[in-house]
């Protein structure tokens, strides 16, 4: 298998030493603080907002469609 | 319209197989979960499903070179998820036991840990050639719909040993999950007790993987139990609420994802499980806000009408 390191590798190494750098820092705290699984509950608490923000028109639209019995709709914006 | 019908009224036979399956499953958890709630190890219930993964892919790779092809035995699958399971549970224990780290951190260990070889694995197995990897996406998100009269039967069966051990060991469970110490002072083996609660978890977990999928299949177990608390103090009638809403929940989420389309039935069961939650958080009889507010304003009231005395 060839393997060319490119810039963008060098860049995801960066970020990836970054977020486990500032992991690491706040983590001696919750673990000090025994609430370890904080950080689970926050990061899949995050999930939804994701979602909502990369699809936006379709999250209301889908949302409009299952609860299609409440009259949602009209309070979306058209499309 | 008629679709919706059709699948309320459960006229066709694969619905009814899912309805009752996924009946009994709720039922189970939320039994167990009441027992799991009160003897503060909810989240253990997380640990072990998330550590299931591993097994689950080991269990395909390992059946996928001896049978060829043959990798998708759903009795082989969920006996490679018992087995890695269990092993979670006593990473955990034996982390909280030899070293100074507390519980919550060793569960975050396991079950971020176990998942993460799952994850890895799961790449392995759709590289491997000729393998279909696609049965083991309903394992992490659920697929009630793919549920088979056998998987039902399974989930039955395990429910009604799960339901019947709970029953026989009602009062030595109580008396664990309330006053430990005590219980040991009359002579039962705490661990002892503890190997059976987590038996039992585990037994319902592995059924549950299926229908829920592994990484909601706690909400079937914390979120009925949490919802009975606000209904009533005695464990008995905590213990029937927590069964009823759970196999309320797991019905309804089951319907509501056969009804509305490319939603996946771990996900709907959760949301109908929450909103049993909501109205119990606000209307509970015993715990809610509506009573606790009331309770709170007439104490207020007192305290003001002795004041003016």
């Amino acid at each position: 298998m060839t393997w060319t390191w490119t810039t963008l590798d060098t860049w995801i190494v960066v970020c990836a030493a970054m977020a486990g750098m500032a992991c690491a820092v706040l983590g001696n705290f919750l673990v000090l603080r025994k609430m370890s699984l904080m950080g689970d509950a926050i990061s899949h608490a995050l999930l939804p907002g994701i979602v909502a923000a990369v699809y936006p028109d379709r999250f209301a639209n889908e949302l409009a469609d299952v609860l299609s019995g409440l009259p949602v709709r009209e309070y979306l914006p058209p499309g | 319209m008629q679709e919706l019908l059709r699948t309320i009224s459960l006229t066709d036979y694969n619905t009814r197989v899912v309805v009752l399956g996924v009946a009994a499953l709720g039922l189970a958890c939320g039994w167990v979960g009441t027992f799991m709630l009160l003897r503060k190890r909810a989240l253990m219930g997380d640990a072990l499903s998330h550590a299931t993964f591993p097994g689950i892919c080991v269990a395909f790779m390992l059946f996928q070179l001896i049978a060829d092809g043959g990798g998708k035995s759903l009795p082989v699958l969920l006996s490679g998820a018992v087995v890695s399971g269990v092993l979670g549970v006593l990473c955990v224990m034996w982390i909280r036991n030899q070293t100074r780290i507390k519980e919550d951190a060793a569960m975050g260990i396991v079950l971020s840990v176990f998942f993460g070889l799952g994850t890895a694995l799961r790449g392995i197995i759709q590289k491997m050639p000729g393998s279909n990897s696609a049965g083991l996406d309903g394992f992490i998100y659920g697929k009630t719909a793919s549920m088979t009269s056998f998987d039902a039967w399974l989930i039955g069966v395990i429910a009604m040993i799960s339901c019947g051990v709970l029953l026989l060991m009602y009062k030595e469970l109580k008396l664990l999950c309330f006053d430990e110490s005590f219980a040991k002072g009359v002579g039962f083996s705490t661990t002892r007790l503890d190997i059976v609660l987590m038996g039992l978890v585990t037994l319902v977990t592995v059924v549950g993987l299926q229908a829920v999928g592994l990484i909601l299949v706690i909400a079937l177990l914390i979120i009925p139990s949490a919802s009975a608390r606000f209904w009533t103090d005695r464990l008995g009638v905590m213990v029937l609420i927590a069964g009823l809403i759970g196999a309320t929940s797991a019905v309804g989420g089951a319907l509501i994802s056969a009804v509305v389309p490319n939603t996946p039935s771990g996900a709907t069961i959760v949301l109908t499980s929450f909103g049993c939650f909501l109205l119990s958080l606000i209307f509970g009889i015993r715990r809610g806000l509506m009573i606790r507010q009331r309770t709170l304003r007439k104490a207020q009231q007192e305290i003001l009408l002795r004041a003016k005395l």
